[in-house]
């Protein structure tokens, strides 16, 4: 025990006045008694010491001395010093959505309460989140650091990169905790507490598209079973008072995927929900929109090529048809005569782009950025291309030594996408991502950007121009970030109305992470803390004085 | 009832005949016997006045509880009794001089002033029991019982008052109540002592040694009087103004 304030015991001189206004006031206490004569027949009676001492001997005075004694205690403000498992703590709290798993946020927050009530401080806590955010900036006040835990809520988005969090950390802390379900990958000198995993479904797809072949469209779902014991779950689908429901068997530990027919209206948002009363709720339910983008109505010319065809079809919202209007050209193995609009020439000729003989010499070289981070082009050996003169100020994409195999170009007909390549015994390019995402890029080359319908939980969402997003009473215009899933009601002009689908991010969709660590290292690092004893002491001060005041009382 | 010898039907005695007794209270068969005259006697039922005689003096309204609370409630049990017995019964309270006088009567009237005044006196004035006592026996009434509760803390004695209760030919029984603080005061630290009737004041420090002595001198006192009233014959009782006034009573009706 120590006191931190040593002089506070000044105030022990209170005992010397107490004293004097005692014996100052020293009067004998009168006393009736009905017959003084039998007390006058008593001789005078030496005392003793010990009946001196007695008489010395005053309650009221024995308190006034213990108050005073208390009061100058009180000032010295008395120490409680003992072994403490640390000095300064930083706190990572994981807030990201998995850690709204049932219970978790209350077990975090109870840890990081029992951190700080067996730390000394100073203390910092950190939500861990996308931003990182401080639930209490550095402190020395246990208080302020308990008030700030108790603010801990995880939110719906996924959680930083660790250095972006550690960098809130500013200055010497002797302990790092993390509290996390998901312990990141290097955490080498941080002590990880790691939550125990949840029995959990989730929906970890849905989405909507257009059939390989027919009318109407394909609704997919997939659940993932993380519990201990093969499922049978119940899918529903709703669109505005539509509902679709579908049973789904899904072995322990696995994923399993189902898909629908589905012939109803679009414009509204999609939601998919399993039924189910696991840990996290979170991830029962997921959105889909096609938000503002229309289906793609495309015209085939020239012989069928399924490999082109499905490439379209999984790359965009890519519907064929031979009556216009239309909104791109597709010329397969063809010449075209004339150029209407985007048009994607494929193995094809056309006005002022003409194909030359096939070549098969000469090392693949991506001009444009995207591509060569995308394309493996070490296999593509196989491919051919056909010599071409490319129009004035066409953008080359692809080039096969000196020739250009890819590029784009505006042709007075409209805008072309040249793809003046041959596959013929190149399969295995064919059935590589290579093709698809080459599909996809000329695509996009040819064709205004057409904006999503369908986002995550902490995504930046452009809105299109004249749009307003309707949240409550509020109308938002431009960009934003959502921070909860959900469906988003966007109007455009006066009536037209489109929605946005916003889900969980991926990442957060499962809430236990396969690689939870047993081991948490712990570090206990001892040092001295300091526990303040003055309130006790306060009160026992108000305690006597209480007493006191009743004894005088009755002695008045 | 007073009990004297006389004429009634309870047999009490013999005793050697005295020229001038009445013959027919000669008892031939112990003559016969005996061959001497010897009178039967008989117990004389006469019916005598109940005085209940009780100080109110400023001593006697000290103590926890009060000693002229508990002296009041004797009295008034006393006076029930009497009245139960077909007695007459007075009271006369007392400090230096004789304060209320309730001429022996009997009946429920007498019994409602009795607890009338009882229930309004009130502890005042110095205590004077000789000169008090003596003043009332001079008044010349008729001999009784007299009841005497007081605490006899008088400095002056007593004796000269239950004297003139005895020449007026009364039967006395004394009654002496003290207060647990009399009788063991428990005081400590320094202490100015002041009597309550005369106002005199003493200052000493209380020890256990001077506790001591106070209830050595207060013994002394009390076997003085006690002393006093066994050598004439006059019952003597103690009590505490702790003890129960009907327990009290059933102690005294049982003498």
């Amino acid at each position: 025990m120590g006191f931190g304030v040593p002089l506070g015991f000044l105030w022990l001189l209170g005992w010397g006045v107490v004293l004097l206004l005692h014996f100052l006031q020293r009067r004998f206490r009168r006393e009736e008694v009905s017959a003084l004569f039998l007390w006058e027949r008593i001789p005078e009676h030496p005392l003793s010491f010990r009946e001196r001492l007695r008489t010395l001997w005053d309650l009221l005075l024995f308190l006034q001395l213990l108050a005073m004694g208390l009061l100058g205690v009180a000032f010295a403000e008395p120490l409680m010093k003992r072994e403490s498992p640390s000095g300064a703590v930083a706190l990572l709290l994981d807030g990201s959505a998995t850690m709204g798993a049932k219970g978790r946020p209350e077990e975090a927050k109870r840890i990081a309460v029992e951190i700080v009530r067996n730390s000394t401080g100073p203390w910092v806590v950190v939500l861990w989140a996308e931003p990182p955010c401080y639930l209490v900036s550095p402190t020395r006040d246990r208080a302020t650091a308990l008030r700030g835990i108790s603010r801990y809520a995880p939110t719906h988005g996924r959680r930083s990169p660790l250095p972006e969090a550690l960098a809130y950390l500013a200055g010497e802390w002797e302990r790092v905790v993390i509290i996390t379900d998901s312990p990141p990958a290097d955490t080498q000198g941080f002590e990880v507490i790691a939550l125990p995993p949840v029995e959990d479904l989730a929906l970890t797809a849905f989405a909507l598209r257009p059939p390989p072949q027919g009318p109407g469209y394909e609704a997919y779902v997939a659940v993932r079973n993380g519990t201990s014991m093969s499922r049978s779950v119940a899918v529903t689908v709703r669109v505005g008072e539509y509902a679709f429901r579908e049973r789904l068997q899904v072995p322990p530990g696995e994923e399993r995927g189902l898909s629908f027919p589905y012939f109803g209206p679009i414009y509204l948002g999609f939601v998919a929900r399993i039924e189910t009363n696991d840990a996290y709720p979170a991830n029962d339910v997921r959105y889909f929109s096609f938000g503002p983008s229309r289906i793609l109505r495309a015209r085939w010319v020239g012989e069928d090529d399924r490999f082109l065809r499905a490439a379209l079809q999984a790359t965009g919202s890519v519907s064929f048809t031979d009556q216009p209007p239309w909104d791109l050209t597709v010329a397969v193995r063809t010449e075209l005569r004339e150029v209407t609009g985007p048009t994607l020439l494929w193995e094809s000729s056309a006005p002022g782009v003409g194909l030359g003989e096939l070549v098969h010499e000469g090392d693949w070289k991506a001009e444009d950025e995207l591509l060569a981070d995308l394309l493996d082009l070490s296999q593509w050996d196989p491919v051919g291309t056909y010599s071409v003169e490319p129009p004035r100020g066409a953008r080359i994409l692809l080039r096969r030594g000196s020739v250009p195999a890819v590029f784009v170009a505006e042709v007075p007909g409209g805008r072309l996408a040249v793809a003046a390549l041959s596959f013929g015994g190149a399969e295995g390019v064919l059935l590589s991502p290579d093709f698809p995402l080459l599909v996809h890029h000329l695509l996009s080359s040819l064709l205004p950007p057409i904006p999503r319908g369908t986002y995550e939980v902490g995504e930046a969402i452009e809105l299109p121009q004249e749009a307003v997003l309707l949240e409550g009473r509020e109308e938002l215009r431009g960009s934003f970030i959502p921070e909860a899933p959900g469906l988003y009601r966007v109007r455009i002009g006066k009536e037209g109305t489109f929605t946005l689908a916003v889900n969980l991010p991926r990442e957060e969709l499962i809430p236990t992470s396969e690689t939870i660590r047993s081991q948490i290292s712990q570090r206990e690092a001892t040092g001295e803390a300091e526990f303040p004893l003055w309130r006790f002491w306060a009160w026992t001060l108000l305690g006597v004085l209480l007493v006191e005041g009743a004894l005088a009382l009755r002695r008045w | 009832m007073s009990s004297r010898t006389g004429y009634s039907l309870e047999f009490t005695d013999f005793r050697p005949y005295q020229p001038g007794d009445d013959f027919r209270l000669v008892d031939w068969t112990a003559y016969a016997r005996f061959r001497r005259l010897l009178v039967r006697v008989y117990k004389r039922e006469v019916e005598a006045p109940v005085y209940l005689l009780l100080d109110t003096s400023a001593s006697m309204g000290k103590g926890r509880p009060e000693k002229l609370d508990f002296a009041a409630r004797l009295a008034a049990a006393l006076g029930f009794l009497a009245h139960r017995g077909q007695d007459r019964f007075g009271l006369t309270t007392f400090s230096a001089r004789v304060e209320e006088k309730l001429p022996p009567r009997r009946g429920k009237t007498q019994l409602v002033s009795l607890f009338r005044v009882l229930s309004s006196v009130v502890a005042r004035g110095e205590t004077d029991l000789n000169g008090a006592l003596s003043r009332w026996a001079s008044q010349g009434w008729e001999p009784g019982i007299c009841f005497l509760i007081s605490d006899f803390l008088c400095e002056g004695g007593w004796h000269e008052g239950i004297s003139a209760l005895l020449y007026g030919r009364h039967h006395v029984v004394m009654v002496q109540v003290l207060s647990p603080q009399d009788l063991d005061p428990g005081l400590q630290g320094e202490l100015e002592l002041v009597d309550v009737e005369l106002g005199k004041r003493r200052r000493l420090v209380a020890s256990e040694g001077v506790l001591r002595a106070y209830r050595e001198a207060l013994e002394s006192w009390n076997e003085a009087l006690s002393s006093y009233a066994l050598e004439r014959g006059i019952p003597y009782f103690l009590f505490s103004s702790e003890t129960s006034p009907v327990e009290a009573t059933w102690v005294l009706s049982g003498r």
